[in-house]
Parts: C-alpha cells; structure tokens; sequence
C-alpha cells in the first residue's frame, strides 16, 4: 500500500529533479477534454502521455485543453515545437499517444501517419 | 453518452473549471441495500443566471464558441432519466454550481463505475491552482480525498509534476479497489 511517508520522500526526489531542469521544455503537448474528447477516450491518452513522459523523462509539459473543433477526429493531441510550429494528431489512443512520445518528442520526428493531414477526405 | 460513471465526473468537473472555480467537491455514493447510485459535482465557480440553468440541460445550447452544441449535461440528465433517477441543477450566479443524479444502481443503463484515479489525476493536471475533496461512500464504508491535505506536504512542489501524479494515481487505486471490495 501507498503510505503518504513515500510521498514525503516522492516530494524530496522531485525537488532535486526540478533544480537540474535547464530552462524551457523542448516541447508542449496538449490534449483535448471536452465532452466530445472524453466520450471517444482522452483521458487514457492523457494518463498515458504522463505515464510515458514521467518514465523517459522527455523535456515537454503536458496540458490540456476544451474542444478544439474536430470533434469526429477526437481523441485530438497538438504538439507545439519551442519555434511555436503545431503538429495536430488525431484518432489517438493510448498505444499511438506512447508512439508519438518516444518518435516525436524523444527523437524529433513527426509521425506522419497520425496526424490530420493524413485522414482522408 | 459517456461509457462509465467516471468519464461523467471529468467531464462535469471540466465544467467547473471552465466557470473558474477554485474548489470542486465530487462526491460519489453507492448503495446496493437501497439500490441508489448518487453522484454530485458542486463547485464555488461563476455559477449561472436562472435562465441559463433553464437551458443549461438543453443540447443546442452552449456557451463554447467552437460549435453549436453542448452535450455534458444534456448526457448526465438523460442518464437520469434512463435509469430510474433524478437530476438536479442548482446554481447562483457569482456562488457556484452543483449539479446531481440519484439513480438506480441495479438499473441496466447504470454504467460502470469506471477508472476514478484516471478521473482525478486528469482533473488535477489541468490546474494546479484548484482544490479538490473527493468522497466516495461504498455500501457503508467512505474514503474521502483532499488535494489540500496533499499539498500541505509538498512544500513548494507543484501537485501536478508527473511523477506525484503517478503515485496519487496509485494511491487512489488501491483505496478505491479496497473500497468496492469491502475490505475497510
């Protein structure tokens, strides 16, 4: 079981963390949480954004955000670059959010097949 | 519709939010004796004018801009209706909201209760800045959540870095299964 003693301890690891952080993340993710995200399932995307960001330690923030129009291509991720360049991926779920953040944030490489232009008419 | 009891509470929650409320209380009752599910999100938020809360319910009306339909709470009250229950939408403008259902348990169209720790760290991640009590009563035994009582520990680290995520997420997990399984 979880005791909050570990948090203590949890919380002491996490300072040391933040102090060796060197300014700005390399990149932004934000996820989508308005009905229409939840209903086709942004919330596993987003846990598994943090379970995957938390593990590799990748340089980017996660945050998200209300409906951002295409409710039909939800679950909806965006990706902003430090130049503020967007990639929009869509129809994500939890096995293709991890995809993203090993190819796209790891290495820099943009998934092509995911993202909106790729969705055909 | 949503799938599980816990993708209503996100998405009532994110409403909350959205009405820049600083304190969300969720509580959650489940009793299989008298056979009622009761679910309330109340909130210290903006809240809403009598003549919205009379249109609030109704799917073409919303206050976001990028479409014309609003369905978070035209869902939760037909889920009401499906199954046996009540809704409730009470609110004062510049007070707060609280919006609820009592519902049959047993009722077939009773979803799932679903993954309630997902629910949760996902509300907490969207914004540092806003409090959380969480009750969940099963049967007679009762759990209770407070980001307050969590943050008091945390000094000047944010509630919302990844990895305390994680471990509230597992934290809660295990209390929630413990819960519904009887064992407090």
């Amino acid at each position: 079981m979880k005791s909050l003693a570990e948090l203590e301890k949890l919380r002491d690891i996490t300072k040391k963390k933040i102090e060796l952080r060197d300014g700005d993340c390399d990149y932004r993710i934000v996820v989508g949480m308005a009905t229409c995200g939840i209903a086709a399932g942004a919330r596993p995307v987003l846990n598994a954004l943090i379970a995957e960001a938390t593990e590799a330690e990748y340089s980017c923030t996660i945050a998200q955000t209300g409906c951002i129009g295409m409710c039909t291509l939800e679950p909806l991720v965006e990706v902003f670059d430090k130049n503020g360049n967007k990639t929009t991926y869509v129809l994500i779920n939890p096995e293709k959010a991890v995809e993203i953040m090993r190819e796209h944030i790891g290495k820099g490489n943009i998934v092509e097949k995911y993202t909106v232009g790729s969705v055909k008419r | 519709m949503m799938q599980d009891i816990a993708m209503y509470i996100l998405d009532l929650a994110n409403n909350s939010l959205y009405a820049n409320a600083r304190n969300i209380n969720i509580c959650l009752i489940v009793d299989r004796q008298v056979d009622r599910l009761q679910l309330s999100i109340s909130d210290d938020g903006q809240g809403m004018e009598d003549f919205i809360v009379e249109q609030a319910t109704d799917p073409f009306y919303t206050t976001r801009k990028t479409r014309k339909i609003g369905l978070g709470l035209a869902f939760f009250k037909a889920l009401a209706d499906q199954c046996d229950g009540e809704f409730t939408l009470k609110s004062k403008k510049g007070v707060g909201t609280t919006v609820m259902i009592d519902i049959r348990n047993s009722h077939i169209d009773t979803p799932p209760i679903g993954d309630l720790s997902s629910t949760l760290i996902t509300l907490i991640q969207a914004d540092d800045l806003v409090d959380y009590r969480f009750t969940y009563r099963y049967d007679h035994q009762e759990f209770e959540f407070d980001t307050r009582k969590i943050k008091s520990m945390l000094d000047d680290v944010k509630i919302n870095e990844l990895n305390i995520l994680l471990w509230i997420k597992e934290f809660l997990s295990e209390r929630i299964n413990e819960l519904q399984e009887g064992k407090r």
